[in-house]
């Protein structure tokens, strides 16, 4: 250690001690930045690894086409010989089975229950030979046994399963037993936005559920390509060749990419976004805390430049504290990281496997602290800079930090200010609030550091919560592309399917205790798309008093059509403009009547006006409870009643559909809150303490002159209120208008479908509860600070 | 005028230890001292010697450790924060070393404000009141400007309007001169000895001999124990050298 770095350090040492609460205060609201910088880069850096080891490893299709129904493989052949990019592709058979049917025990303490919570497609298959395979948590490709079953991780973390437990499967034979023998993770059901989700059997046990009947089969036609980037044109032939099966949802491996990295990426993205926010605001206290130290030290810094000290060795000595303090937080900042992020991948470990340490894994967060540390550092760097314009004898004799032109012009400011403001014309408002007033306009440039904490840190809180009431809102349904109702029953390709969705109408429309039941089918029909005819999933069905909302035009009447955001963007369309499509070889031109989002399915679905009862791909009945009938109840006796088909209350349907993002958003806004209330706290408490240190020979005199500590303690306190209350109110105001645009940009960025997005949020919580939480916060830090004054000696004040 | 033998502000046994220091350190011990209506009365020592804090433990600025303080025989120790509060904002002015003025307010404003706290519903009389002091002491020219476009010798000036305002039973002065080249020195003292011919009490700290050569009375401090009283009669301007020579030969008897 050279001398001057000695001296630095020792200066470091005595000021970091000295003004410990200052400090503190301070270091904490680095360490919070710091943290979520690293947690944001670390959290991304593991998501994406993880995502990539496993995508590396369990080899998902680049275009998939799930199917039931007939199929001729033939055809599939064909299309594979005349795609030259098809590198590789396969006809995964599976065996659909309702969660009901499925149940489990713990032979060892006979604990048990079935699956019938879980609203998704349970499929099982075997495990794959060629490429998309099911991988275990060890990261090896399981090959099940005779009787043993792999569960997807997605049910042990929701039935809580381990090993060893019995799963029994109902046939139309009876109980099919298998032995858990472990978990896997699965490259394309991973997320929640999934329907379905795979078990992995053996061959055996396969040909032997396949035999027993129960089962629903279904297909998924896989393909790898050459070239990922081929994967949109693939499935545009394939949606246009009329011999290949396409009964269901076909999805490309961009999407996949897009809709895995979006419900764990958003985690990070928050957290990174309310990092920045922090280090906006430790920067902003850094200000007020350095030009506070100025002032309060100017004559030093006179003496040390009048003994010919450079400027630069000044500003030096200055700097090394701060320097020392974004060193701590930042090493402090990384290691709660390393901890946090630990519980933060949970989800992402379960489902993606833990990724390999690398060197990105060091990189990574270390460069997002270095990030933090050089633009703390340089910014205060340039506050100090006001160092270079301090005169020596204004600072030795007056104190002041400003140099002649400048007193002169603060005079001038101040001179005008006071003509301006007379005591003799205020009239009947209490001079205490007067003096507060006129405190605040004098002292704004000191003062706006409250409101725009209180601001960021209203966003920080109010955001993340936004999105997270949004996601959890039942009319969130209207961004899968669906209308708002309490209850929904799904009837998937059958024999009977016709059928039963006319008893399912039938039951349900004479049921006094449902309300608007309306049925909608799903048919593909056909329109001309790049590469000739392709497939147009359209829901056919009464909109004509839906309260669906659209961003363009209305619903569709007869002869119109209405389009999914994507769908419109894909083909170019807008209202009034013309779609040709055909059904079973009819053609017929419609009008496009209105642009609706969707983020469902990848985001590609159409609505037509009418009424179709036969010869849909499947069915979907809404209806909505009517008042004092119970949801859970209705939706039990309907599910017995209809077995095939699938009854879910609306609101436990969104909740798991999107219960991943849910969960992700949760777990930031939570974690966002708290850290908004600490540094409301946190600030306003330090921005008090330095600014009843400044204020205290104002604060002396006002004492002597007979204000009582009561009336001067309000004064203060009155002051930080109105700044609180301003910065938060504007805060909840930017976080709800323009927080809603950057959040819609965001989302729409991500290609899930959403163009127009608006938040749901729950007002009481938004305008009311958080606010006054914020507020109350802030205000706390001032009554802690203030109250201290009781009971000091006002002479103390009057020395300075 | 000191011929007046009633007592207006009387304390007895009067002790302050701080005890922020470690070990705590007793800065008063056990001080006796009644002051006479109308009476100017200096309290000169040594630095440290508990000047400052006799005066502000007898004004109620702070709490004496023990003892009491009467102030025109009411018992000021015993009053909560607030009661002390309004016994400062009427019956006692105060004038410091430095002038303190809120920098938002301008002259008159800063002057006006303990006395229209003090009576807001005589708003108008008080504003004649002030105007008419601010007149007498020659600063009513600067009303309207604010305290950094007025002299140093001005707001001391301003200080003692402010202090008189309230019409005070008592006006302490903490040093008011320490601050001051001697021609404004002269100003402020030349004011307050004008004000002490009004009939006012006048309790000052100070370490200038020409200033305490202008009291009816001088005690003398040291280590926090009042050694010494000089009883010096009126003051009068022509036997103004006389009485400085004569108080400073008191003063360097006792070591000053």
């Amino acid at each position: 250690m050279t001398k001057r770095d000695s001296i630095r350090f020792r200066y470091s040492y005595n000021d970091l001690t000295r003004n410990k609460g200052v400090n503190l205060a301070l270091i904490v609201i680095l360490v919070l930045s710091a943290f979520l910088m690293a947690t944001g880069a670390m959290l991304i850096e593991r998501t994406l690894s993880s995502m990539s080891e496993f995508f590396d490893e369990a080899a998902p299709p680049h275009f998939l086409q799930m199917h039931k129904g007939e199929y001729d493989p033939a055809e599939l052949e064909r299309f594979a010989s005349e795609h030259p990019e098809v590198d590789e592709w396969l006809i995964e058979d599976m065996l659909g089975y309702d969660s009901a049917a499925i149940s489990w025990e713990r032979p060892s303490t006979g604990e048990g229950g079935d699956l019938s919570e879980s609203l998704i497609d349970n499929l099982f298959v075997t495990q794959n030979s060629e490429f998309d395979f099911l991988i275990d948590q060890n990261g090896a490709i399981p090959e099940p046994g005779a009787g043993e079953v792999y569960v997807p991780v997605a049910y042990e973390q929701q039935f809580e399963l381990e090993a060893g437990d019995l799963l029994r499967v109902r046939t139309a034979e009876g109980l099919h037993e298998l032995r858990v023998a472990g978990f896997v993770r699965d490259s394309q059901m991973a997320s929640s936005l999934s329907q379905s989700t795979r078990f992995l059997i053996s061959e055996d046990d396969f040909a032997a559920m396949s035999a027993a009947g129960g089962a629903i089969p279904e297909i998924i036609v896989e393909y790898r390509l050459t070239d990922t980037s081929l994967a949109q044109a693939l499935q545009s032939a394939y949606e246009s060749d009329e011999a290949l099966p396409k009964n269901g949802e076909s999805v490309t491996y961009d999407l996949l990419l897009i809709i895995n990295a979006i419900s764990n990426g958003l985690v990070a993205a928050a957290l990174m976004f309310a990092g920045l926010l922090l280090v906006a605001i430790a920067l902003l206290n850094a200000r007020f805390v350095i030009r506070g130290t100025l002032e309060d030290e100017v004559r030093q810094i006179g003496a040390m430049k009048a003994i010919g000290l450079p400027d630069r060795t000044i500003r030096g000595l200055y700097l090394a504290k701060y320097r020392v303090m974004t060193l701590i937080a930042c090493a402090v900042g990384g290691a709660l990281a390393i901890a946090a992020v630990q519980v933060l991948t949970r989800t992402v470990q379960a489902n993606y496997g833990e990724a390999d340490v690398g060197l990105l894994t060091v990189l990574v967060p270390v460069a997002a602290l270095a990030l933090v540390y050089v633009f703390v550092v340089a910014i205060c760097r340039r506050i100090f800079g006001k160092v270079r314009k301090i005169e020596v004898v204004n600072a030795l004799v007056h104190g002041s930090t400003l140099d002649d032109r400048q007193t002169a012009r603060r005079a001038k400011r101040e001179a005008k200010r006071v003509r301006r403001t007379s005591l003799t014309r205020f009239g009947g408002t209490s001079l205490n609030r007067r003096l507060a007033l006129l405190d605040l306009r004098a002292e704004a440039r000191q003062w706006v550091l409250i409101p725009i904490v209180m601001f960021l840190a209203a966003v920080l809180m109010t955001l993340p919560m936004n999105l997270l009431s949004t996601f959890s809102d039942p009319e969130f349904i209207t961004y899968m592309g669906s209308p708002e109702s309490d209850l929904r029953a799904d009837l998937e390709l059958s024999e009977d399917v016709d059928a039963v969705r006319g008893d399912l109408l039938a039951a349900m429309s004479s049921d006094e205790r449902l309300d608007n039941v309306r049925a909608f089918a799903n048919l593909l029909y056909e329109t001309e798309g790049e590469e000739g005819w392709e497939v147009l999933r359209v829901e056919v069905g009464d909109y004509s008093d839906s309260a669906m909302p659209f961003i363009e035009g209305g619903p569709p009447e007869p002869g119109e059509i209405a389009l999914s955001a994507m769908n419109a963007e894909k083909y170019g369309l807008a209202t009034g403009d013309e779609l040709l499509v055909r059904l079973d070889g009819e053609s017929s031109n419609l009008t496009v009547s209105g642009v609706y989002q969707d983020i469902t399915g990848g985001g590609l679905s159409a609505k037509m006006q009418g009424e179709v009862d036969a010869g849909a791909a499947s069915y979907t009945v809404f209806a909505d409870t009517a008042e004092g009938a119970d949801t859970a109840e209705l939706v039990s006796e309907y599910a017995d009643a209809f077995p095939s088909a699938k009854v879910t209350p609306m609101r436990e349907f969104m909740e798991q559909t999107l219960s991943y993002i849910t969960g992700a958003v949760r777990s930031a806004a939570a974690l966002t809150f708290a850290f908004a209330l600490g540094v409301a706290l946190v600030i306003t408490s330090l921005f008090l303490k330095l600014r009843l240190a400044s204020d205290r020979q104002k604060m002396g005199m006002l004492s002597a002159v007979g204000f009582s500590t009561n009336e001067i303690i309000a004064q203060a306190r009155g002051k930080t209120l109105l700044a609180v209350v301003v910065g938060t109110v504007l805060g909840t105001v930017f976080a709800t208008t323009g927080g809603e645009s950057i959040a819609g940009s965001f989302l729409s960025l991500a290609g899930l479908g959403i163009v127009d997005f608006q938040f749901l949020p729950n007002p009481w919580l938004v305008y009311l509860a958080y606010p006054l939480l914020l507020i109350s916060a802030g205000y706390l830090g001032a009554v802690f600070l203030t109250s201290r004054l009781r009971g000091a000696d006002k002479s103390s004040w009057l020395r300075g | 005028m000191s011929n007046d033998h009633r007592i207006t502000l009387e304390c007895t046994d009067l002790s302050k230890t701080y005890f922020s220091t470690d070990p705590p350190s007793q800065v008063l011990h056990g001080i006796d001292l009644a002051v006479r209506t109308g009476e100017f009365l200096v309290v000169m020592g040594a630095s440290g010697s508990g000047k400052s804090t006799l005066l502000y433990s007898i004004s109620g600025m702070d709490r004496p450790t023990s003892g009491n303080v009467l102030l025109e025989g009411r018992e000021l120790t015993s009053l909560d924060d607030a009661e002390m509060s309004r016994v400062r904002l009427t019956r006692m002015g105060f004038i410091f070393q430095q002038a303190y003025f809120l920098s938002n307010l301008n002259l008159q404003d800063n002057i006006l404000l303990p006395a229209l706290k003090a009576a807001p519903e005589d708003k108008d009389g008080v504003i004649k009141r002030v105007d008419a002091l601010m007149e007498r002491f020659g600063i009513d020219h600067v009303k309207r400007h604010g305290v950094t476009q007025v002299s140093g010798g001005q707001l001391q000036r301003a200080s003692i309007c402010r202090a008189l305002a309230g019409e005070p039973a008592v006006l302490f002065a903490d040093e008011p001169t320490g601050a001051l080249n001697s021609s404004m020195s002269t100003e402020v003292m030349n004011a307050l000895t004008d004000v002490h011919g009004d009939g006012t009490t006048i309790v000052m700290v100070t370490h200038d001999p020409a200033c305490a050569a202008r009291a009816d009375r001088v005690v003398y401090l040291r280590d926090g124990l009042l050694i010494d009283t000089r009883e010096q009669g009126p003051w009068t301007e022509d036997q103004a050298k006389q009485r400085e020579d004569d108080l400073f030969a008191w003063l360097s008897d006792k070591g000053f």
